[in-house]
């Protein structure tokens, strides 16, 4: 089986639209969550989120904008910082040997709402013709392949929280079997509508407003958390071929070892400590790599009052008595949940972490819960930290859980 | 306004080409209408000019063929272009 190199990496992100201003804010304990100002704010209990300040307008020429929701817009962004970042000449490499994976949780939720607000509101006569087109779940995908002429497989992964995470881990499968030398990986989402907003606030997982400051909404692994913030973008990277890569000189950001995969059957919801364990369990498996080596895990950590006393307890069973000399931490304290491109931005955040040889901070973690016991890096970076292997943790509603374990490039 | 230059209005602002650049023999492919474009613009002139435009086959290549087409319409469904573009 073939290894995997990461060559490539592009965020479009609450905390910064390149990967450098990103890992500046991460680093930094710098908040993308804020008051979240518009038409209809006033109609949210908690009017809170992690926008992405992203001008689709100074980045698409207007005939092209108009065929793009806002999720692609955010997807093409991304992959071009990453296809260009890893120098990746396609044709040269073979457009047939490259597949793009992407992941998300909504889809095209802008579209839809305005398709539905000109028709059930407006009573317009006809709902916009490129309708379907930017509200399809693999239009990201799609547009992607479209712009670089990347004629490999060409998959959407919708499985809710956890989708990016899986669309990586996938294309990793195939680059390691060898059906493809080179996959665009990642995940999207534009979820920031009244719609899906309050959709989520009816289902009391949003996080109460902090009017004083809100940045300190979001509070993961806190005992007073009291839930997410939904924040919006992609990030994507490119993943190839080790040979491949050393072959045409690429940077080689890390070394995708792992991945490990389960479901949660108990509930739709509610997470499994049995089931998260199981994810992480398999995907050291897969890497080949002893839980002791394992120097930082990007948690899942969502700020809600079920995940994060889950997981927590997932990451005991899996590392025992060293769980609580692992640093662990919840970036979602600073860029939000991005859903289906949150596994993806916190592959990249677990990237920089060991390519900087420091663990970002959860933030806002005054009071820790006592469920909650592991060193979570509280409001500060740790620096100096030698982290060789790392962890991501993505878990979801309707029980896909997916973990990826990579190594730092010497 | 005529119905060529209220169609240029609406070409200037979703195609981004410059008004100057269109003229009633520009082929509509020049500015990337193929196909699937085609049915965008449809809909935007129907709203634009407050007309319907039946589901038939018609081939329209030239930005002149379009203000034709559109003048056609209006007469048969009564609509004056220039006053529902208002």
């Amino acid at each position: 089986m073939r290894r995997v190199a990461i060559t490539g990496m592009g965020v479009v992100s609450p905390l910064g639209n390149t990967v450098a201003q990103f890992s500046d804010s991460l680093m930094s304990g710098i908040s993308g969550i804020s008051r979240l100002q518009n038409s209809f704010s006033e109609r949210l209990l908690s009017p809170i989120a992690a926008s992405a300040g992203f001008d689709g307008e100074a980045r698409f020429p207007v005939a092209k904008l108009r065929m793009l929701d806002r999720a692609s817009q955010f997807a093409l962004a991304a992959a071009d910082d990453a296809i260009t970042g890893a120098g990746l000449d396609v044709l040269r490499a073979s457009p047939e040997r490259i597949g793009v994976f992407m992941g998300t949780g909504m889809g095209g939720a802008q579209t839809l709402e305005a398709g539905y607000q000109d028709l059930f509101v407006e009573q317009a006569r006809a709902v916009k013709p490129f309708s379907i087109l930017m509200a399809m779940q693999n239009a990201p995908a799609s547009w992607i392949a479209l712009e670089y002429g990347l004629a490999g497989p060409n998959l959407t992964f919708s499985t809710a929280c956890s989708s990016s995470a899986v669309a990586i881990g996938e294309a990793w499968q195939r680059i390691r079997f060898g059906e493809a030398d080179a996959m665009i990986a990642g995940g999207t989402d534009a979820p920031l509508t009244l719609g899906v907003l309050k959709a989520w606030e009816s289902l009391r997982t949003v996080a109460t407003l902090d009017a004083e400051n809100p940045a300190r909404s979001c509070k993961p692994f806190s005992k007073n958390r009291s839930g997410l913030v939904l924040g919006e973008g992609a990030a994507v990277v490119v993943l190839e071929a080790w040979e491949h890569a050393v072959q045409r000189g690429a940077p080689i950001h890390a070394e995708l070892l792992g991945y490990g995969l389960s479901t949660d059957t108990g509930h739709i919801t509610r997470p499994s400590v049995h089931d998260q364990a199981r994810a992480m369990q398999l995907a050291l498996a897969s890497a080949r790599i002893e839980p002791e080596e394992i120097g930082y895990i990007n948690a899942h950590g969502t700020a809600t009052l079920a995940n994060d006393g889950v997981e927590t307890a997932a990451i005991k069973q899996v590392f025992g008595k060293i769980a609580h000399k692992i640093a662990v931490s919840s970036t979602k304290s600073m860029h939000g949940h991005l859903l289906g491109a949150a596994g993806a931005l916190e592959f990249v955040a677990t990237i920089l972490a060991m390519q900087s040889a420091t663990a970002p901070p959860t933030m806002h973690l005054a009071e820790p819960d006592p469920e909650c016991d592991l060193d979570y890096v509280p409001n500060q970076a740790r620096k100096n930290l030698d982290i060789a292997v790392a962890m991501s943790n993505s878990f979801a509603f309707g029980g896909t859980n997916a973990v990826l374990v990579a190594r730092r490039v010497q | 306004m005529s119905t060529l230059e209220r169609l240029q209005e609406l070409l200037v602002r979703d195609y981004g080409i410059s008004r100057e650049a269109i003229a009633p023999e520009m082929a509509l492919q020049s500015f990337g209408v193929d196909s699937l474009g085609m049915m965008e613009l449809l809909f935007e002139i129907e709203k634009a000019f407050g007309i319907v435009i039946p589901n038939e086959h018609v081939e329209l290549r030239t930005v002149g063929q379009v203000v034709d087409y559109i003048n056609k319409l209006a007469a048969e469904q009564g609509t004056a272009p220039h006053l529902a573009a208002q």
